[in-house]
């Protein structure tokens, strides 16, 4: 399919019926359209950073520091003097960056080891499910921790470690959708037509199993901000002075009697960012759910 | 049989239901007017779409959710079922009025032994002892011929076949003697042979129990192995109804004419007669008869007005211009 | 010879125990042989766990046989596996069952109908388009629907569009898989019509399977009748109809509903007795025996053999010239 046809395809699917039911679905639940909000919301500022943040980041103004909340500075500076508004809102950045880069890798390399284990199953799939198995047997945060430390701190290394622990969940979902679709009869047509296994697996199975694996992906968008933040909190993640929620609210430790701002501004955006993506999430889910039964 | 025998069981005057969907109303049954006389067997005929369960369910308000019954009366002894408070319907369901549908094992608990579960029915309705009920159950289990009715008693519904199952489910449904019972397409998940069986069986126990039956099916050839009288319904109404051997000699609606010769017959090897059309959506019903799209009689009235039900002859009503039915 | 099959086997392994060994099979095809010439339409009858939509789709190859040989058009397919059966997927394909299963969901008709181009022929865009655009005139559908997704369709034209995806590659050989059980009377006339039609446009050679002998007769130049995985009879349509040998074939003709009131009065009951036995513990001697109304000892002791005879009707039955007397529709 070319351009022209998938852009085609697109805007048929937008006057479709089908979208005007998911519209409907949407708006039936307040909560998702909250979560849709919000993401948005979380995305807008991340695009447009340099243009809402007053401040650089990362420029330190010793005269200036530890400021309460003002109409210059509306969530105060920090123990550097920088304005903690720009830093939450160059934060949104890296945060949202952290968390596409890590569930776009988990994501992908989870599903694929899923989608073969559960089609093909014995020896491939015993083998692929008991390495799962040995990555679910601890919490995620805390194998997120053991690697990060092995690996060091840093902004890739954080993405790595995460990744590292996310892709079994994924491939556990993806494995199970599997095993029920390969059962389904226009599977067994695409074979009767001469279909390859690969063929198969990436053109029907695939395409079937994405739905309950988005719904995780979306919830996951939230809680790798969350698992992020919690490394840099710990100071294994993202370093200083790079603007990272965590090591932001991590940071304000010291101050949070007398200045609580440090701290409380950056974990809320930590709440607003995970809340978006879990509503969203649940939303998807939801509204799949419904559609599935009609 | 008994001595009512001609009077109405149940009477359906001008029901409407419709359903709410996220695609819009779906005007399922569109004024549906039906009589289930004392002791007989009435075959309820038509393919999807045409209502005929929905009216089932209608009768013990089994419907789903998203339905609205927006007018019409359901009449049984003397009571009009649509008006009823729920409590009332409870009692009158298993006891009075009992339902059984298509797939046996939907209809009972896949983790209760299947005696408990016919048992219920006698418990509930009834002040009997645990062990009486369990007495009844064995020999309501006799007599639908269940081999080893104790170990049936004590089976899973998955340890028990297609046609086992269907007969637990009979057994439960017909435990209380109930005056009516609604049988929707009870034998369609069964093998033909077993189908048979459970057909003979029915057909014994309506006869013995003088119970009344909709039976309610889109064969129209197994309508008429056990009905006294045939309704043929399409797209949520009735089209016509006449005894048995009369429908098929003389069949006047032109759906009712299309369906019979559509049916492949033994012996018979040339081409099949088959309607113009499809079954049309029920959100967005064709004005008028609903089945003048696909009518080769079709003429001026047929999509400006909807006939009436009008009496050919005694017991022959049909709903169609072309005999009348004007308002 | 389109089709030759040679005392074919499908065996299921159960498995059972903690630990998951074979502890049975479950015999689904047990020894059956059956010849379809071309242009022919071979019905093939059976209830629950006659083994006929295995046999369907081991003469397909879609499932590996246990036993027995494949002839189809003079080659022997029975060891070929893999890469190999690809090329064979040209010539023979199946029509399944519930066309509300058949059909992905993600997909629009287009793709659906069309991938067999894009996997034998690797088809343009634009030559896609066309040729399924041609299907679905053939099989009655408008053009404007190859964008269209599934659920947009109803039952009938749901199974038109499985049987455009069928015969895009222009097979020889086609097995229909209870190709109107799914959908209502009025319906399935038109999809046996069309059935009908598309086998003279394209010569094509059918296997048809049904538990509906009414509609097994009426396309059907030969019929047979399974029961528990062994052919139980076999003979020109009209010939099973007028002349049943095999009590169980005479059960069924009588389960029939017929639509004629007078017609049904006179047919003969031949119910039988008891559930159908498991494929898992198949009665010994001749499977039928724990239902057959006439059996006797030499059925529960000894198979009876598939034997022809009157010229063209196979019968496995010890008493069938006794049972002939025995008439069903004109009793």
């Amino acid at each position: 399919m070319n351009i022209g046809e998938k852009i085609k395809g697109l805007v048929d699917y937008f006057r479709s019926e089908d979208f005007k039911i998911t519209l409907i679905l949407v708006k039936k639940s307040p909560l998702t359209v909250l979560g849709l909000a919000l993401t948005i919301f979380l995305v807008l500022v991340a695009i447009f950073a340099p243009l809402i943040a007053p401040y650089d980041p990362i420029k330190q103004d010793l005269k200036n520091r530890l400021q309460p909340p003002s109409w210059e500075h509306p969530f105060g500076t920090d123990q550097l003097g920088r304005d903690i508004f720009s830093r939450v809102v160059w934060g949104s950045r890296i945060s949202l960056f952290i968390a596409l880069i890590v569930v776009a890798i988990s994501f992908t390399v989870g599903t694929t080891i899923g989608i073969i284990s559960g089609y093909f199953g014995g020896k491939v799939d015993e083998v692929l499910m008991r390495i799962t198995d040995m990555f679910m047997a601890f919490p995620r945060l805390v194998l997120a921790l053991a690697v990060a430390a092995a690996l060091g701190p840093g902004l890739f290394n954080t993405m790595l470690a995460i990744a590292f622990v996310s892709w079994v969940y994924y491939a556990r979902l993806a494995r199970a959708s599997t095993l029920q679709i390969r059962e389904e009869v226009y599977i067994e047509a695409a074979r009767a037509i001469g279909a390859s296994d690969k063929r198969i697996l990436f053109l029907h199975v695939l395409p079937m199993v994405i739905a309950p694996v988005v719904v995780q992906a979306t919830l996951d968008m939230g809680g790798t901000i969350l698992t992020a933040a919690g490394l840099g909190f710990l100071g294994l993640g993202v370093q200083p002075p790079t603007p990272e929620w965590g090591v932001m609210v991590s940071e304000g430790r010291r101050f949070i009697t007398e200045q609580w701002w440090v701290s409380t501004f950056p974990g809320f955006a930590i709440l607003l960012a995970t809340l978006g993506f879990n509503l969203l999430g649940d939303g998807i889910n939801d509204i799949l759910n419904v559609r599935a039964r009609r | 049989m008994n001595d009512k025998g001609g009077e109405n069981l149940l009477e359906i005057r001008d029901l409407y239901v419709r359903f709410h969907t996220l695609r819009g109303l779906v005007k399922a049954i569109d004024g549906v007017n039906l009589e289930v006389k004392y002791g007989e067997v009435l075959g309820l005929v038509g393919e999807t779409g045409s209502g005929k369960t929905v009216t089932g369910l209608s009768i013990l308000r089994l419907l789903e959710q998203n339905a609205e019954i927006t007018g019409g009366e359901i009449i049984f002894q003397g009571r009009d079922l649509l008006k009823l408070p729920l409590k009332e319907i409870l009692k009158i369901r298993g006891r009075d009025i009992s339902m059984i549908f298509q797939e046996p094992k939907a209809a009972l608990n896949p983790v209760m032994q299947v005696g408990d579960q016919v048992a219920e029915s006698f418990l509930v309705h009834e002040e009997i002892s645990k062990k009486e009920a369990k007495e009844r159950v064995l020999e309501i289990f006799r007599r639908v011929g269940l081999p080893d009715p104790e170990r049936v008693y004590k089976s899973y519904p998955h340890e028990l076949s297609g046609g086992m199952a269907q007969r637990v489910v009979i057994s439960m449904a017909l435990a209380l003697k109930p005056k009516l019972l609604i049988a929707d397409e009870p034998t369609s998940a069964l093998d033909v042979t077993i189908q048979a069986q459970i057909m003979d069986l029915f057909r014994e126990l309506i006869n013995e129990m003088g119970t009344s039956v909709i039976y309610i099916t889109h064969d129209m050839a197994l309508a008429a192995e056990i009905s006294d009288r045939i309704a043929v319904m399409y797209a949520g109404r009735i089209v016509e109804v006449a005894d048995t051997e009369t429908i098929f000699e003389n069949p006047l609606h032109p759906y009712t004419q299309g369906l019979l010769k559509s049916i492949p017959k033994p012996g018979y090897r040339g081409k099949l007669f088959s309607m113009e059309g499809e079954i049309p959506p029920l959100i967005n019903p064709p004005p008028g008869c609903r089945f003048h799209p696909r009518c080769p009689k079709r003429f001026d009235p047929c999509d400006k007005e909807v006939p009436k039900l009008v009496e050919m002859e005694p017991g022959h009503k049909v709903a169609c211009f072309l005999y009348g039915g004007a308002s | 010879m389109m089709l030759e099959v040679q005392d074919l086997k499908k065996y299921f392994p159960v498995r059972g125990g903690v630990m998951m060994r074979v502890i049975g099979h479950v015999k689904a095809v047990d020894g059956v042989s059956i010849s379809i010439e071309k242009g022919e339409v071979f019905g093939l009858v059976g209830e629950s766990g006659s083994g006929k939509t295995t046999l369907g789709r081991t003469v397909l190859k879609l499932t590996e046989p246990t036993g027995g040989r494949i002839i189809f058009d003079g080659r022997d397919i029975t060891d070929l596996s893999g890469k190999e059966l690809i090329p064979l997927r040209r010539e023979m394909q199946i029509v399944f069952q519930d066309p509300y299963k058949a059909l992905h969901p993600r997909k629009r008709v287009k793709d659906i109908i069309g991938e067999p181009l894009i996997i034998h022929e690797g088809a343009s865009d634009t030559e896609v388009r066309r040729r399924v655009a041609e299907m679905l005139k053939l099989v009655g559908l408008n053009v404007e629907h190859m964008d269209r997704y599934p659920h947009e369709f109803s039952g009938g034209q749901r199974q038109r569009i499985v049987i455009a995806r069928a015969l895009i590659l222009r097979p020889k050989f086609m097995v229909l898989d209870e190709p109107t059980s799914a959908l209502d009377v009025s319906v399935q006339a038109k999809i046996l019509n069309l059935l009908s039609d598309l086998k003279e446009q394209f010569d094509l050679t059918f296997l048809l399977i049904s538990h509906n002998l009414a509609v097994v007769q009426h396309m059907s130049n030969r019929i047979g009748v399974m029961y528990l995985g062994k052919l139980m009879e076999a003979a020109p349509s009209q010939e099973l109809f007028e002349n049943p040998l095999h009590p169980y074939t005479k059960a069924l003709i009588s389960a029939i509903p017929i639509p004629d009131p007078k017609l049904a009065k006179k047919k003969r009951k031949m119910t039988l007795r008891g559930e159908i036995p498991s494929p898992l513990h198949p009665p010994s001697g001749c499977r039928f025996h724990t239902r057959c109304p006439f059996a006797k000892e030499i059925c529960e002791r000894e198979e009876p053999p598939l034997r022809e005879v009157e010229p063209g009707h196979w019968v496995a039955c010890h008493f069938w010239d006794e049972l002939r007397e025995v008439g069903v529709l004109n009793a």
